[in-house]
């Protein structure tokens, strides 16, 4: 029985629409493992990359499963895309577009932050400046340097 | 050889000779003595003739000459009643002429003059009641002028200045407002560009680390 806290999916995606992506990647590997020619090796290298692939490799070790066994694949992919689903998301407003090296910073701080890993919803607005807006669950803190920047400039005008 | 035959034979040859030319020469005598005659006769028939042709000339010269002469008598005195009648309907024209120019003169005279008295009366009746009405009219104008004027200066006049005022604070409000906001804009820009990377991304680590204390992911 595969327990849904030993998923640590946490390399392999940290926005929403990467783990959509991976989603539908893991959906073309569930479709070929009843083949008699299906290759999971092959189908992972192909699907996720060479990286991606050793990283899924280390996961089904962790969840004790066999590479031969079709069935306990399929239930492993299913209890993936149930682990997705339930996924936290948090909407992130940032002031540029963020790069790789933003999204690592982002996606390693949320599971020793919070301890549990979720999904990110980022959207871009320039008129932030800097810094980030905020919204989870009905909650948000607008943390940019927006409202710091409209306070100088009314005290500048005003001058 | 006997000389006596032949010189009688001679003889008679001679005589015979002799004979035949004596006559063929009256005969010639006789013959010209007629035709003498004849050209004589001619010749006073020529001469006859000829007097009678002459006469016949003559005659005919004479008639000829006459009616020459009547023709140009008659021709004198046509050409002398001609002239004369010439002369007399010349001075008859003339008259006629003279008549009739002094006539047109004086009826255009008498034209001209009623009609310069017909226009100067009219003229003097349009100028006098154009005059009037032009004066009249510019009175009224100048009043509705004048009062419009007044009207203008007293409502409208005050509105659109304030009009104009309001619009000049409109603008410039809206100017200001423009200006602000690009100035606000280019400062965004300028500042987010401005900002490194490492800066950015600990910016947004403070953010979470804020929004952790506030208990936004509980």
């Amino acid at each position: 029985m595969i327990k849904m806290e030993n998923l640590d999916l946490s390399g392999f995606f940290t926005t929403n629409v990467e783990a959509a992506d991976f989603l539908t990647r893991l959906s073309a590997i569930s479709e070929q493992i009843y083949k008699t020619d299906f290759d999971l090796e092959k189908a992972l290298i192909e699907q996720l990359g060479v990286s991606k692939k050793d990283r899924f490799a280390i996961l089904l070790r962790d969840n004790k499963i066999l590479f031969g066994s079709n069935s306990a694949l399929k239930d492993f992919f299913d209890k993936i895309r149930e682990k997705i689903s339930s996924m936290p998301v948090i909407s992130l407003t940032l002031a540029f577009e963020p790069g790789e090296e933003t999204l690592k910073i982002l996606s390693d701080w949320f599971p020793l932050n919070i301890n549990r890993q979720i999904l990110l919803d980022i959207k871009i607005d320039t008129n932030l400046i800097a810094g980030a807006y905020i919204s989870f669950n009905g909650k948000y803190l607008d943390s940019s340097v927006r409202p710091i920047f409209d306070q100088t400039y009314k005290e500048l005008s005003a001058v | 050889m006997p000389i006596l035959p032949f010189q009688i034979v001679n003889l008679a040859a001679d005589l015979i000779i002799f004979f035949v030319a004596g006559y063929y020469f009256l005969n010639f005598v006789k013959r010209e003595k007629e035709l003498e005659e004849k050209e004589k006769q001619l010749r006073e028939k020529e001469g006859k003739i000829d007097i009678d042709y002459h006469q016949v000339v003559d005659n005919a010269l004479t008639k000829e000459k006459k009616i020459i002469e009547d023709a140009t008598a008659q021709a004198a005195t046509i050409i002398a009643k001609t002239e004369f009648v010439t002369q007399d309907s010349k001075e008859m024209v003339n008259r006629a002429l003279r008549q009739m120019s002094f006539d047109i003169q004086k009826e255009s005279d008498d034209i001209g003059r009623k009609f310069v008295g017909d226009y100067e009366m009219f003229l003097n009746k349009l100028s006098t009641t154009s005059l009037g009405e032009f004066q009249n009219t510019t009175k009224e104008f100048g009043a509705d002028l004048e009062k419009q004027i007044k009207e203008f200066r007293e409502t409208l006049l005050p509105n659109i200045e304030k009009e104009i005022e309001n619009y000049k604070l409109e603008r410039f409000k809206t100017m200001d407002k423009a200006i602000n906001v690009i100035i606000q804009k280019v400062s965004e820009k300028a500042l987010n560009k401005s900002i490194p990377p490492e800066d950015h991304n600990n910016l947004i680590i403070e953010s979470l680390e804020k929004a952790k204390k506030e208990g936004i992911f509980d």
